[in-house]
């Protein structure tokens, strides 16, 4: 059969980092797919190394805007080791609360684009409301819906106060209540189940040899999570679990988020009721010369920063490592194999933001050309699910006549 | 997952491969061997320890660029931190890709940036910068000029006399 390559990429409207896929396809299968990155290189590292040591948390803090607080989180951790010390217990608590708050409304985000993408825009509509509680919670909480700024060497910024913290409790009740009825419609559809088990799988081994972090590696059997595989702040001094699934597939992928997201609840609750008293900054001044490694267990997996300084007031280097980066090359074992219209979702399920393109050109070798926009490849996605809705017989309405 | 502290399973296994070891934290080690060893030592902290690789940071220093390699052992939450480093002046070094795959990305990325070539790296394109930089001018070193790079601009600038409202 012919063999036919289809770019995807570089400008998409709906991903912060453009990306082109290069996806080889033989009839509707694809069969290779090579990714290249680079549009949005902006030198942090390199800039980092010109800013003092205060600065650096506001810097990392811009690498992105739904990981807001990982990045800092990381950066503070790894100047923290140099330092050797940790932050005040008050202050632990805090950061804590911020950094699961962050986690929902990053997974709720995922959730609407991927129920948008698969053509349930119920979904999308629902879980973007319910986001909404938690940015109202953050912003009582640090003043701000994004870009807290919430984060310094040996501690936090800013105190909650105890407004602000009632309010987290009561949207919390309403953002559970919403995360389990989530759960029920995933888990329950059988049109869910059959457009999204069984496709992209990302295998046990492959996972291992990708190095693959976060929600892209646990629902393939890999336990772990840095949070509790390297204790730090409130993560010991509470109860919670790791979620960890079986199957790898999409599927998989969305019930791990919104587990999670129920597990980031418990944690809030008991971060706010035992919030202790005292100090929230340990006061540093300088940071000597040393090298240090912090990770958080950012929503899309693994962030790393390393640190060195001489002793001066400039970090010498700063290697930042954003979980996308491990994630992404899983593309070249999870893509081969699946339909054009499921390379969508499998990636999507990687990167919370990236679904279809702006434009595509679908370019055959005889170098003839046509041009696919952004709304067609969501059309072909949603085609599948409403041809699957129609085989077990739920159709009970004309899709062409609601579509976007 | 192991029986005795992670540091001596270090030494057991890489012998006289080590040239510098310290555990200057609860939960770091920090590793030094030469750039020949560094596949071996790659092979054995990934596979044979069960780590997986966070991922490498090279640095630009007097005697070379310092590459490090950061693996972490999920089960004992111990990172282990594998360092080598590239002599001046061709910075030649065996890859660690050619052993496993995760590290493909970071070190076609420290290729680009720093210069460094990775012998027997199975997919030796850049990764970052844009095709038509010029070669032979790595950013992140720190000899990299601050002032324009002749040949090259990244984004050019229209003239601020030239009309060009019509283009809106």
């Amino acid at each position: 059969m012919k063999e036919t390559i289809i770019p995807i990429g570089p400008f998409h409207p709906l991903l912060e980092e453009p990306e082109l896929f290069t996806l080889r396809v033989e009839g509707e299968t694809v069969i290779d797919v090579d990714v290249k990155i680079g549009w949005n290189h902006r030198g942090i590292e390199k800039l980092a190394q010109g800013l003092t040591w205060d600065q650096v948390p506001y810097l990392v803090e811009r690498i992105c805007g739904i990981c807001s607080t990982s990045h800092p989180y990381a950066c503070v951790l790894a100047m923290e080791e140099i330092l050797d010390i940790k932050a005040p217990l008050r202050a632990q608590y805090i950061r804590s609360t911020v950094g699961e708050l962050e986690r929902i409304h990053s997974h709720l985000l995922w959730l609407g684009l991927a129920g948008h993408f698969v053509g349930y825009n119920t979904v999308f509509m629902w879980a973007w409301k319910y986001r909404e509680f938690v940015l109202d919670s953050l912003e009582h909480l640090t003043g701000n819906r994004n870009h807290y700024a919430m984060f310094k060497a040996g501690g936090v910024r800013r105190d909650f106060s105890q407004k602000a913290m009632d309010f987290t409790m009561k949207s919390m009740d309403g953002v559970e209540k919403a995360l389990k009825m989530f759960l029920g419609v995933v888990s329950d559809d059988p049109v869910l189940k059959k457009r999204l088990v069984g496709v992209g799988i990302l295998t046990y081994e492959d996972a291992i040899l990708y190095s693959a972090t976060g929600p892209t590696s646990r629902p393939s059997g890999v336990d772990h999570d840095v949070r509790r595989d390297e204790p730090f702040d409130a993560y010991d001094k509470v109860d919670w679990d790791v979620v960890v699934l079986k199957e790898g597939d999409v599927f998989a992928k969305a019930a791990c988020r919104i587990l999670e997201c129920i597990e980031s609840v418990k944690i809030i609750r008991q971060c706010i009721e035992n919030m202790p008293e005292g100090e929230i900054d340990a006061g540093v001044t300088d940071i000597p010369p040393g090298e240090g490694c912090g990770h958080y267990e950012a929503p899309r997996g693994e962030v790393f920063h390393y640190m060195r300084s001489d002793g001066t007031g400039y970090p010498i280097r700063h290697k930042i490592r954003a979980p996308t980066f491990n994630n992404l090359p899983t593309f070249k074992a999870t893509c081969p194999g699946a339909h054009i219209a499921d390379v969508a979702l499998i990636t999507a399920a990687i990167d919370p933001c990236y679904c279809c393109t702006e434009r595509v050109g679908v370019v055959d070798n005889t170098g003839n050309k046509s041009v696919l926009t952004q709304d067609d490849l969501t059309k072909l996605s949603i085609d599948r699910t409403f041809a699957i809705r129609r085989d077990l017989g739920k159709l009970t309405w004309d899709p062409y006549s609601k579509l976007i | 997952m192991f029986d005795k502290p992670i540091i001596d399973v270090l030494k057991e296994k890489l012998g006289d491969r080590i040239k510098d070891i310290s555990q200057p934290r609860e939960r770091r080690i920090y590793l030094f061997v030469d750039g020949k060893d560094i596949q071996d030592a790659a092979r054995i902290i990934f596979f044979d320890m069960k780590s997986r690789l966070c991922t490498a940071t090279a640095i630009d220093t007097r005697l070379g660029v310092e590459i490090i390699y950061h693996f972490f052992i999920d089960e004992d939450g111990m990172m282990i931190n594998l360092k080598t480093v590239a002599p001046r002046p061709d910075l030649i070094i065996k890859s660690v890709a050619a052993v496993f795959v995760a590290a493909e990305w970071i070190e076609r990325e420290m290729a680009e940036l720093f210069g460094v070539t990775f012998e027997g790296h199975p997919d030796p394109r850049r990764l970052l910068l844009a095709d038509d930089f010029p070669k032979c001018i790595y950013p992140y070193r720190n000899d990299y000029p601050q002032s324009k790079i002749e040949g090259f601009e990244a984004f050019p600038i229209d003239s601020p006399d030239k009309d060009n409202t019509n283009d809106l």
